[in-house]
């Protein structure tokens, strides 16, 4: 069925892997994915624990529809406490790798405890290996999977690079070389169990009750609804279309957020893009492929994504794109989340700037730049310090008030001043500053919703949460703009059993809730639920968002609002009743 | 002869012909069980796209010593009641696109669901020379 | 009535609307018109509640044109 039923645990310390039942009663309450790892997590890890300990545990959940035909349900979901936050963590990461985990016949693996020495985790076969990993110990993400691939026939990876393996809190996990679990350091997590890969070959298949009217009814669906002109841009432009968006709104962070358009926005536009784009390419069972490998002469990637295009260009005042790319692959190669090491080098040339330290990185010096990923991942010169993050850098050396950050996790690539939800959106996401929990911008700046006023606000934050925690569960990628009663019709087909809209919106509000527990648990309220004194207190210098900042009552307004609509108390703690109501 | 063609320019990898293939043919979704063999990956040189599909070049027809697959009217036939599970068609197959299953094989009818998925037309029933 | 000159720009799928990727000059027949109005020239439905910017700033449905202006209509997204 949909589900395999089953999970595979694995200790590192022991080199015990043992295979269990999947916690059905868990499946039904958040179904997969986000959800289902917090679940997971919530229930087994130990207050206060270092997120770098033996004790955390990295989870790898599927979803109830991996490995199906459904469109763009390719992803996995990769959860652990994490260490640039302190918060759960969960990440999502595209590929292949989620769909040969279901046909190798689970559900999702936890991995515990840590490897005496550096091992890869291979799964085929019903057979669980423990390798020497040593000799890729050291080397590059790519390196290391480009050599498991030449190796290891059929198998999916996930990988870490230099940065994971020392612990650095901006590591991502990538697989297929470009596609990334990026934020909050999950990847150190995995460098921190000496764990350099896992690998997964399946070999087996996923049935849904009556195959043929299931495809018939998908297919149908792919036609007219994924590939619909609502989603179609993903195919023809992807992300970076997003850039001549926010420039046009006054919401691209340039310059470490000190303004909100970019002179040389064209030249990181997603029509220069274009002009490199040597092919398209797909996550697995997806149409829409977003991903645009892009080749110049100097360098080749698949992206950049509209993340990087804006914190790694604009935000660091590089309107160069080939700098840009090369950028991006260095961050891909050596480990790095982009969002968090862009925003750390701007934050690096605002400090040169303001005369607080000088790391001798300006904005827009390409050569210092490109020196970054590397210092970074393997925390070697400047990079010792660069690798601690803004919110740690800021704390060593000053510059608080334009550390853009929050909890520890630094701001994607939407500036809150021109389209204050994202500023709720960010203050009250699970996991620190992240655009991926609720994304109002889409209705405020490049919508019809008043990007300047708290009313709303407060409400639309919440239903996208909520919204997009069940969607992550379901494992519907961001990029589909498919609608509650179509993600239940396609639910209820695959699992045979009837699944309402209305139970998908409070299975997101029961997991975000789950989420908020699991902080509340590490000591998080309130208190954390802020901004950098930058946006409220800074006015906007020029573009259509010019003289605009949040102001902090404003701020104080929505976020009151917020738990108030959340059934939270006013110290932002989730109250019993709505512990009971929620069946947490 | 029209047989399914592949075009790897077009092709974004995402495997929605192997799922096709396999939901519609083997009743469950599993690449491995496909009647194609198309493949997108990143190797050293860059993204490398290739893909196989079965041409009706009928080297399987010929070589089966039980009669067990004929081709009738532009159409693979496989007849598992007269199939020994030798394995020769498999091992002829110029394509390598016959899968083996735990008894007889699956060889392409061209029955064209796998081009009625492509997203992007990189499979496509056109006229073969063989 | 004079003749409206617009240089537009079709982003995404709406580019099938148009004369394909890229800028291109379109013409109307009269002297001012909103961006609705121009839409509906254009053949993109409302239904689609496409972004527009005039001269690099969004901008309303009720927006009036005057001609001369640069303009991309881009289609509405989700996720980032």
């Amino acid at each position: 069925m949909a589900y395999t039923g089953r999970i595979l645990r694995v200790n590192l310390s022991s080199g015990k892997a043992q295979s269990e039942p999947l916690n059905e009663k868990w499946a039904r309450e958040y179904l997969g994915g986000k959800g289902l790892a917090i679940k997971y997590l919530y229930e087994e890890l130990k207050p206060g624990l270092d997120p770098l300990s033996a004790a955390n545990k990295l989870v790898l959940m599927t979803g109830p529809l991996t490995g199906t035909i459904v469109p763009a349900t390719g992803k996995l979901s990769v959860a652990a406490k994490s260490p640039a936050t302190g918060t759960i963590l969960d990440c999502s990461i595209g590929g292949h790798f989620a769909f040969e985990l279901k046909y190798a016949g689970y559900d999702a693996v936890i991995i515990e405890g840590k490897a005496k020495q550096p091992v890869i985790l291979s799964i085929a076969g019903g057979k669980v290996r423990l390798q020497d990993a040593v000799a890729c110990w050291g080397r590059g993400a790519h390196e290391t999977e480009l050599a498991l691939q030449e190796a290891m026939d059929g198998f999916k990876f996930l990988v870490i690079g230099q940065a994971g393996e020392h612990l650095v809190p901006m590591a991502c996990i990538s697989s297929e070389l470009y596609r990334q679990a990026g934020r909050g350091g999950i990847g150190a997590v995995m460098g921190s169990k000496n764990l350099k890969a896992v690998a997964v070959k399946g070999g087996g298949g996923v049935v849904v009750p009556d195959i043929r009217t299931f495809m018939a009814a998908i297919n149908k669906l792919r036609r007219e609804n994924t590939m619909s002109d609502a989603n179609m841009w993903v195919y023809t432009d992807g992300t970076p279309m997003i850039v001549e968006l926010t420039q046009t709104t006054g919401t691209l962070p340039t310059r470490n957020f000190q303004q909100a358009v970019f002179e040389d926005w064209e030249k990181i536009g997603s029509e220069a893009l274009k002009k490199v784009r040597a092919a398209k390419k797909a996550c697995f069972a997806c149409p829409l492929a977003c991903g645009n490998y892009s080749r110049t002469g100097r360098a080749a990637v698949e992206g950049p994504e509209y993340e990087t295009l804006a914190l790694c260009g604009a935000n660091c005042g590089i309107g160069d794109l080939e700098a840009v790319i090369e950028f991006n692959r260095l961050c891909d190669d050596c480990g790095l989340d982009t969002i968090s090491a862009g925003n750390t080098a701007a934050f690096a040339m605002e400090m040169a700037e303001k005369g607080i330290y000088d790391f001798g990185l300006r904005f827009g010096d390409v050569a210092g730049y490109l020196k970054v990923p590397a210092l970074i991942a393997r925390r070697e010169g400047i990079g010792a310090d660069l690798a601690l993050g803004v919110r740690a850098l800021a704390e060593k050396y000053g510059g608080k008030e334009f550390a853009m950050q929050v909890k520890g996790l630094e701001f994607p690539g939407y500036e809150p001043r021109g389209s204050w939800g994202m500023g709720l959106a960010y203050a009250t996401a699970d996991r620190g500053a992240c655009h991926m929990r609720a994304w109002p911008i889409a209705v405020e700046a490049f919508g019809e919703m008043d990007p300047f006023t708290a009313e709303g606000k407060a409400g639309l934050v919440k239903e996208m949460q909520d919204d997009n925690a069940a969607k992550f569960s379901a494992i519907f990628c961001d990029f589909w703009a498919v609608d509650g009663e179509t993600q239940a019709r396609i639910l209820s087909a695959a699992l045979g059993r009837e699944v309402t809209a209305a139970e998908l919106k409070k299975i997101g509000e029961r997991i975000y809730n789950l989420a908020r527990l699991f902080n509340q648990r590490e000591g998080f309220g309130i208190k954390d639920d802020t901004l950098p004194a930058r946006i409220f207190n800074e006015k906007l210098p020029g573009g259509p968002s010019e003289g605009r900042l949040l102001p902090r009552e404003e701020f104080v307004k929505i976020l009151a609002e917020y738990y108030t609509l959340r059934g939270w108390d006013e110290g932002g703690r989730v109250t019993g009743a709505k512990i009971k109501e929620l069946g947490l | 002869m029209k047989a399914l063609t592949f075009h790897p320019d077009k092709c974004i990898g995402c495997k929605l012909c192997h799922l096709a293939c396999s939901g519609h043919n083997e009743g469950q979704f599993n690449p491995r069980l496909a009647r194609l063999q198309v493949t997108s990956c990143y190797t050293r040189d860059g993204l490398a796209v290739s893909g196989r599909t079965c041409n009706l070049d009928l080297a399987c027809v010929r070589a089966c010593p039980a009669g067990a697959i004929a081709e009738k009217k532009g159409r693979l036939k496989f007849n598992l009641e007269a199939c020994t599970d030798c394995g020769l068609c498999v091992s002829v197959c110029p394509n390598q696109v016959i899968v083996e299953k735990d008894r007889g094989v699956g060889v392409c009818v061209q029955c064209r669901t796998c081009a009625g998925w492509c997203p992007t037309e990189a499979l496509t029933f056109e006229e073969v020379s063989n | 009535m004079g003749t409206l000159k617009i240089a537009l720009r079709l982003q995404g799928p709406f580019a099938k609307y148009g004369r394909g990727t890229g800028v291109f000059e379109w013409e109307m027949a009269a002297d001012r018109c909103t961006v609705e109005e121009l839409l509906a020239q254009i053949g993109i439905p409302a239904t689609a509640k496409a972004f527009v910017s005039v001269d690099g700033i969004k901008r309303d449905p009720d927006y009036i044109l005057q001609g001369g202006e640069r303009i991309v209509v881009f289609p509405p997204v989700t996720g980032g």
